[in-house]
C-alpha cells in the first residue's frame, strides 16, 4: 500500500470532500496559499475564491462565519491556525455552536468542523499547547484527534460529515509522519477508539502524538517481558469508553499519556472512567503521564518537557 | 408611501404593542419561567420596521430587547412566542430557551445566546451562504448600543464589509445598556460614525418612526440584495421602561428624559399620521386594537394551557444522534 504523509492525508481528505459536497466551504487565516502548514493546499486552485475564504486575523469572526454559513445551507471547515488562539472564539465554541441544536429544540444543528493545528511545535508558550481538555466539559461538541495518516484522513472525513460541531485537532509533529493509506474512499467512524497494539499485560491510552511514543515503549518493554496494549480512543469526546474498559479488564493496569500537562487533563477523566466501570479489575492504580504542569517551553527546552517513551516505560514499571 | 403600507405597519406595530404590554401586565406570572421578562415597548418602531416585508428565507438575528416585536413581524405565531416563556413544548424550540432567544428555523430566526453581539459574525455567515449559494437572501442583525462595544461588532462587520455580504446591521440605541447609560460605557455619541472604520454606509434614523425606520431599512436591504454590501444603521430611542419588568425604574434613565420621549412614542404617532390623513377611523383603530388584546390573550391562554415537555424530552437534542455519553 501507498505511504504518504499525514498532511498529505489531511489534504486529500478535504479535496476528496470539497469535490464530494459544493456546500463544503474552507475559511480561515493564510488559507489560499496553503495554510501556514500547507495543509490546504491546492484548494482555491480547484474550488475557488468562493469556496475557500482568507479571512481578517479575526478567530471570533472565523468562527462565527462557520456558525452561521452552517445554519444557511453550507458545510463550513473553520482553520484555527495554532489551537492556542482558540481561547479568542470560544464564546462562539461553547456558547453558540454547541448549544443551538439543544437551544432550538433539535430544529438548528451547527454541522461545523473546526481544523485546528495543535500541540508542540518549538515555539513554545502561544503555539504549543494541547488543549482538547478545555473543551471536555461541553456538551454538544465533538472533540477528535487522529495519531495516524491513516486516522486523520478517515476522521477528517467523518468530522465534515457530521451533524455536530467537531474541534479536529491536528499535532502538528505528526504532519510529517509516514504512514499507509488506501488510494480508495474510506471513513472511520467517530467515537470508535482503535487498538494499535494487541497486548495483554498493561493497558497504555494514549492521544495522539504519544501514540508513537506508546508504541516505542511497548517495543523496550516487551525485552523485558511485559506485553502492552496500546489504545488510541482516536476520538476524544464522546470517548469510547467500552474499547478501554475492554483491555482494561483483560490488562488489569493501566497508563494514560498525553502530550498536555497531567493535572487537569483529557487522563484525568479516562483515568475517572475506568475507576468507576472497571475498578475491582484494577491490580495497580491508574498512573497518567503528561507533560509538567507549566506553559510550553520553547526550543530547546521543549525536548525536556514533552513526555517520551522513557515516561511512559517508568510508569509501566510502577504498575508491577 | 402608499396607504396599503401604512396600513399594514401599523398592524404589525400595533399587535407588538399590545403584546409588549401584556408581557409587562403579566411580568410577574411570566418571570416564574422566563426570568424578568423585558420589554422593548417604545421601541417597537426598529424591529417592525426592518422586519416588515422580509421573505420567508430570509434571516433575522434578533437582540434581546425586541426579540418578540421582531419575531411577530417576521411572521412567528404569538402562540409559539407565549409558549416559550412559559417553557411549554409547544414552542417552535419546544421551550428549550427563554423567548429572548426564540429559534425558528422555517422563518429564518435566528435566536442569539447569552452573549450580546455575538449575533453579528454568525449574522456574517448567514450572509456569506446565501452569497456564496448565490441566493437572493439577507441578514438583518440587531444589537443594542451597549452590545455595539463588544469584540464581534467590530471583527463581523468588518469581515461582512470587507466580503461585501448581504446583511444589515441595525443597532438599537436606546441610551442604556442594562442599568448604564451609554455616556458611561461609550465615548462616542453616534454608533453609526463606526461604519467609518470598515468602509460601509453608516446611517441614523429616529428609531420612534417606523416608516422612516421602514425606508430606511428598505434601502439597506436593497444594497444588499443587489450586492453591494453590508449598511450599518444606528436607530435612536430611549428604554423608556426598566432593564426588566422584574426591575426597579431608579435604575433606569431619568424620568424627565422617559416622559420627553414618550411624547415621541412610535405608536401614538404612527395613530395620529392615520387619523390625520384619514387612513383609518378612530373606530377602526379601536376595533383594531381589540381584536389584537384578544389574539394576545388567547395566546398567552395557550400558553398557560399548554404541557410541559415530558421528563425524557428534556435530555434530548444534544448531539444529532440520541447517544450514550456517560
Amino acid at each position: 500500500m501507498r505511504k504518504i504523509t499525514f498532511l498529505a492525508a489531511l489534504n486529500e481528505a478535504l479535496h476528496e470532500e470539497m469535490k464530494r459536497d459544493d456546500r463544503i466551504i474552507i475559511l480561515g487565516e493564510d488559507i489560499s496559499p496553503g495554510g501556514i502548514f500547507g495543509v490546504t493546499k491546492g484548494l482555491l486552485d480547484k474550488f475557488g475564491e468562493d469556496r475557500v475564504i482568507d479571512t481578517p486575523i479575526a478567530e471570533t469572526a472565523i468562527v462565527g462565519a462557520a456558525i452561521g454559513a452552517s445554519i444557511n445551507g453550507l458545510r463550513p471547515i473553520a482553520e484555527i491556525m495554532h489551537s492556542d488562539f482558540i481561547f479568542v472564539c470560544m464564546d462562539g465554541i461553547c456558547n453558540f455552536a454547541a448549544k443551538q441544536r439543544f437551544a432550538s429544540g433539535g430544529t438548528i444543528g451547527i454541522p461545523i468542523t473546526i481544523r485546528t493545528p495543535s500541540g508542540a511545535s518549538g515555539y513554545g508558550l502561544h503555539h504549543g499547547q494541547s488543549l482538547e481538555a478545555c473543551f471536555q466539559n461541553i456538551p454538544g461538541l465533538k472533540v477528535v484527534m487522529p495519531s495516524t495518516p491513516y486516522d486523520a484522513k478517515g476522521l477528517l472525513k467523518s468530522s465534515i460529515r457530521d451533524e455536530d460541531p467537531v474541534i479536529f485537532f491536528e499535532n502538528k509533529y505528526s504532519y510529517k509522519i509516514l504512514g499507509e493509506v488506501p488510494e480508495e474512499e474510506y471513513t472511520i467512524p467517530l467515537s470508535q477508539a482503535d487498538v494499535k497494539r494487541r497486548g495483554k499485560d498493561v493497558t497504555i491510552v494514549a492521544l495522539g502524538n504519544m501514540v508513537r511514543q506508546a508504541l516505542a515503549a511497548a517495543v523496550d518493554l516487551e525485552n523485558e517481558g511485559i506485553d502492552s496494549e496500546v489504545i488510541d480512543p482516536r476520538t476524544i469526546l464522546p470517548l469510547d469508553q467500552e474499547t478501554i474498559i475492554n483491555s482494561v479488564i483483560k490488562t488489569h493496569r493501566v497508563v494514560i499519556v498525553h502530550e498536555a500537562p497531567k493535572t487537569g487533563g483529557a487522563g484525568g477523566e479516562i483515568a475517572a472512567v475506568i475507576a468507576e466501570k472497571a475498578f475491582h479489575e484494577l491490580k495497580a492504580p491508574v498512573i497518567r503521564v503528561g507533560a509538567p504542569f507549566m506553559p510550553v517551553p520553547r526550543r530547546p527546552y521543549e525536548e525536556i518537557y514533552l513526555p517520551n517513551k522513557e515516561n511512559i516505560i517508568n510508569a509501566v514499571k510502577k504498575l508491577f | 408611501m402608499r396607504k396599503e403600507l401604512k396600513v399594514s405597519l401599523f398592524k404589525s406595530l400595533l399587535l407588538s404593542r399590545v403584546f409588549e404590554e401584556k408581557k409587562i401586565e403579566l411580568a410577574k406570572e411570566i418571570a416564574a419561567t422566563d426570568i424578568g421578562p423585558t420589554s422593548c415597548y417604545g421601541q417597537e418602531a426598529i424591529p417592525v420596521g426592518f422586519c416588515f416585508g422580509l421573505n420567508k428565507d430570509d434571516y433575522i438575528l434578533h437582540s434581546i430587547r425586541s426579540a418578540w416585536a421582531a419575531n411577530i413581524t417576521k411572521g412567528l405565531p404569538i402562540k409559539s412566542i407565549a409558549a416559550e416563556m412559559y417553557g411549554k413544548s409547544s414552542g417552535f424550540s419546544k421551550g428549550r430557551e427563554l423567548s429572548s432567544h426564540i429559534n425558528c428555523i422555517e422563518l429564518g430566526i435566528i435566536g442569539g445566546t447569552g452573549i450580546l453581539a455575538n449575533n453579528i459574525t454568525v449574522a456574517a455567515g448567514v450572509a456569506l451562504a446565501a452569497k456564496c449559494r448565490r441566493t437572493k437572501q439577507v441578514a438583518v442583525c440587531f444589537v443594542g448600543d451597549g452590545a455595539s462595544n463588544r469584540e464581534e461588532f467590530f471583527t463581523g462587520i468588518n469581515f461582512a464589509a470587507l466580503k461585501k455580504l448581504p446583511a444589515i446591521f441595525v443597532v438599537e440605541n436606546n441610551q442604556i445598556a442594562e442599568f448604564t447609560p451609554y455616556k458611561k460605557f461609550m465615548p462616542i455619541e453616534d454608533i453609526a460614525d463606526r461604519a467609518v472604520a470598515f468602509g460601509i454606509p453608516g446611517k441614523i434614523v429616529d428609531g420612534n418612526d417606523v416608516m422612516a425606520v421602514y425606508e430606511i431599512a428598505q434601502e439597506a436591504i436593497l444594497r444588499a440584495r443587489e450586492g453591494e454590501g453590508p449598511t450599518l444603521v444606528e436607530c435612536k430611542t430611549l428604554r423608556v421602561r426598566p432593564m426588566s419588568e422584574m426591575g426597579s425604574p431608579e435604575r433606569g434613565l431619568p424620568q424627565k428624559l422617559i416622559e420627553e420621549w414618550k411624547k415621541k412614542d412610535p405608536v401614538i404617532r404612527m395613530k395620529a399620521h392615520l387619523l390625520k390623513n384619514g387612513i383609518l377611523t378612530d373606530k377602526e383603530l379601536i376595533g383594531m386594537e381589540e381584536k389584537y388584546r384578544k389574539e394576545v390573550d388567547d395566546a398567552f391562554q395557550f400558553a398557560r394551557e399548554s404541557d410541559y415537555a415530558p421528563p425524557e424530552d428534556v435530555f434530548r437534542d444534544v448531539y444529532a444522534e440520541r447517544m450514550a455519553v456517560e
